[in-house]
């Protein structure tokens, strides 16, 4: 069989359970169920690291933040590490296209793609027109080579901007004319926010949090019938019986949960992600795998290996998902790992059961299985001792895999949020050699 | 006077949710905000031209013209918030482009031709459109064409970016079509289009506005269960401090923000504010 089609579309900022196929009452997002019924989910796929830019490079490139180099927003990759798209060009001979938002710093996109159109940074102003670029061209493009098409939506982002109530262009004071209309508050919601919670959010009123909520279930259905455009379009196409097609986002949001919005964090609402991978005849539809973890590196290991292309250079931890998505028996990673230089430096570690975020001064610990909210710290019960020192012992096997990318050379003046690499660079020597 | 009537049981369920609240350290909070209905957002003004508020300053509501005519052109500017981060902008609002709405009425029908451009993402992006739409209050749906297309600064269509689709609404079945591309949805309310309901406003707005539709965003997009009901009247400042008295309807649903349509004494539809992008009128003729 030939080369498959690939379309990988992502969107922005999504909570893994922001979907009305898993549940959530709060929205109706008819396209994405779509997907979720005639695909496979990963129920438990955590992305490489929550923000944009080191997320959407290990989607790329196959390697975690501390390995690219995008260690936060900004920061620019590593330049000698090839990704997807110039790799699945050279070496599968793909027509590699990309619309929409790119956001991986320091690489140009138009060395790596053919750009159909370079979307803005407000998924209200132009994720219809990304949309509308990507069906074209599933339209209108001629020749039998294969492609990979990545299409990268905004929304739910926008909750960045309209829905901050300092002077955003949200409508917070119309909220009392929709009362009825407006979620609860999540059940982890810290009360005491107003005291100890996130800068942005302190001042605002419980009805702005329930505003805020409301809006961004909103944005979610936005790019909901975006990605359904682009679904259809793939599903209807000619080429629909060879195409591959995955959706995931590059991180999630606070929503509310533990008070929160925004990302940066580990938390499970901003580092936990929607994934879903489609192909009618392929994959089994309808299948949530809830016994494997994912991770956002996998997504690089999975396209190489349905484009039956080698795989990127020193892949460390990434791993297909093909053998889960055709019913393989493997054996599978027993961690997955997180990392953050987004506030506190901290890297997490979580298993099927438990999930330990370690901080350089402080350890947490939470029995995800039965406190999936993330509400009661164990880290303190001795009885749970030795699941943070497996978990301790998790951290020095990953920090033993990878290729940790060092403190650049070029100078601190560039660094708009400071030398963010010396940190974790000191800190990672300092785990791998406990005893 | 009124007097205040207190169900025993009520009582008993509240004392004991407080005591619960207490228990977990949450009771202070029902002092901070016994109605949680304030919002840090109240001082800032009609909260339906939030958006645009930058754009007002400058914006002089077009006064030639009359909508809740037959046949009419409807010129707008888009206008999108910017949050002033990017290089070479600033916080406020930029006209990023426009858009055209022309009526027609005859033969039992309404026709709309609509012609929009909005200049992003290093393109000019263009959707032409003519619907045609059933002689009622909502001018429902019932036929049309649109397409859509790229243009670069060098003036050339940007390759492969063009989609013309035809499309049919048959008692609330709809079907679009591109060639042998087909889809479609159902739905259970009227089916209107963005470009469609400021019309219906001008002729059918009242203080006892509400309505609820099914929305066909860009004649691709289902959003369906729209409600749309009259939020007041507002007083707008806008160019040289002066003040305008619009009457203003909201609508909410599934896969938009809250939008707001603005219109002035003379029915005329002036403002259209989303979240991060607007409509404001320049020319009715």
């Amino acid at each position: 069989m030939s080369r498959p089609n690939i379309v990988f579309v992502h969107v922005d900022q999504m909570h893994h359970k922001a979907m009305s196929a898993y549940g959530c009452e709060h929205v109706h997002t008819p396209s994405m169920d779509r997907i979720v019924h005639e695909g496979y989910s990963f129920m438990n796929m955590h992305t490489a690291m929550p923000q944009c830019c080191p997320a959407r490079a290990s989607w790329y490139t196959g390697r975690m933040s501390k390995e690219h180099g995008v260690v936060v927003n900004s920061y620019p990759i590593d330049p000698k590490l090839p990704d997807l798209g110039q790799w699945l060009r050279e070496h599968g001979g793909y027509d590699s296209v990309y619309t929409g938002k790119w956001h991986v710093s320091g690489r140009n996109l138009a060395n790596s793609f053919t750009v159909l159109h370079r979307g803005t940074g407000h998924g209200e102003l132009s994720d219809s027109d990304v949309a509308r670029s990507a069906v074209a061209y599933l339209r209108n493009r001629t020749g039998e080579q294969p492609f990979f098409l990545s299409v990268g939506f905004l929304n739910p982002h926008d909750c960045c901007f309209p829905a901050t109530a300092h002077g955003g262009p949200g409508k917070y004071a119309f909220a009392a004319k929709i009362k009825d209309k407006l979620p609860p508050l999540p059940a982890n919601f810290d009360y005491g926010y107003t005291e100890h919670g996130m800068r942005q959010t302190m001042k605002w009123s419980l009805q702005d949090w329930r505003y805020y909520i409301y809006s961004y279930y909103r944005m979610v259905e936005m790019v909901d019938r975006e990605v359904g455009r682009v679904y259809e379009a793939v599903r209807s196409s000619p080429q629909a019986e060879n195409t591959l097609f995955i959706l995931t986002s590059d991180h999630g949001d606070g929503v509310g949960f533990h008070s929160k919005v925004s990302k940066g964090y580990l938390e499970e609402e901003a580092w936990r992600v929607p994934a879903i991978v489609s192909w009618p005849g392929r994959i089994a539809a309808n299948q949530r795998d809830t016994d494997h973890l994912a991770s956002g590196v996998d997504i690089a290991a999975t396209i190489c290996d349905y484009a039956k292309v080698r795989p990127l250079p020193k892949m460390t931890i990434a791993r297909s998902w093909r053998p889960l998505l055709e019913g393989r028996e493997v054996p599978w990673r027993e961690y997955a790992v997180g990392e953050t230089s987004v506030g506190r430096l901290s890297v997490a570690i979580r298993d099927a059961r438990y999930k330990s975020i370690f901080y350089e001064d402080e350890t947490k610990l939470y029995d995800i299985a039965k406190d999936p909210l993330e509400t009661r710290n164990v880290v303190g019960d001795p009885a749970h001792a030795q699941i943070v020192k497996r978990h301790r012992d998790h951290f020095r096997d990953y920090l033993g895999k990878i290729d940790i990318y060092p403190e650049p050379s070029w100078g601190q003046q560039q660094w708009q949020r400071g030398n963010l690499y010396r940190p974790y660079v000191e800190w990672y020597d300092k785990v791998k050699t406990e005893v | 006077m009124k007097t205040a009537r207190i169900d025993r049981r009520d009582f008993m369920k509240s004392s004991a949710i407080l005591a619960g609240l207490a228990a977990a350290g949450r009771l202070p909070l029902l002092g901070v905000e016994p109605e949680n209905g304030s919002s840090i957002d109240a001082a800032t003004g009609p909260a339906a031209v939030k958006p645009i508020r930058a754009h007002l300053t400058g914006f002089t509501p077009a006064s030639d013209g009359q909508a809740a005519r037959e046949n009419y052109t409807l010129t707008y500017d888009i206008v999108h918030w910017q949050d002033g981060l990017r290089k070479g902008t600033q916080r406020g609002n930029s006209v990023v482009g426009s858009l055209a709405i022309t009526r027609r009425r005859g033969n039992g029908r309404v026709q709309y031709d609509v012609e929009q451009h909005a200049r992003f993402g290093g393109v000019d992006n263009v959707i032409e459109a003519q619907i045609v739409c059933a002689p009622d209050d909502f001018n429902t749906l019932r036929s049309w064409q649109i397409r859509t297309y790229g243009v670069q600064l060098s003036g050339d269509q940007v390759p492969l970016s063009e989609i013309t689709e035809t499309g049919e609404n048959s008692a609330g079945q709809i079907q679009v079509k591109d060639g042998d591309h087909r889809y479609g949805f159902t739905a259970s309310h009227p089916v209107v289009s963005q470009w469609t309901v400021p019309d219906f406003l001008a002729r059918r707005g009242s203080p006892d506005t509400s309505v609820t539709f099914d929305l066909l965003q860009d004649l691709s997009l289902f959003k369906a269960n729209q409600t749309l009901i009259f939020d007041g009247t507002v007083e707008v400042t806008v160019k040289d401090g002066q003040t305008v008295q619009m009457d203003t309807y909201a609508q909410t649903g599934e896969g938009v923000l809250p939008v707001h349509y603005l219109l002035d004494e003379q029915r005329r539809p002036q403002l259209i504010t989303n979240s991060l992008v607007s409509w404001a009128l320049t020319d009715i003729s």
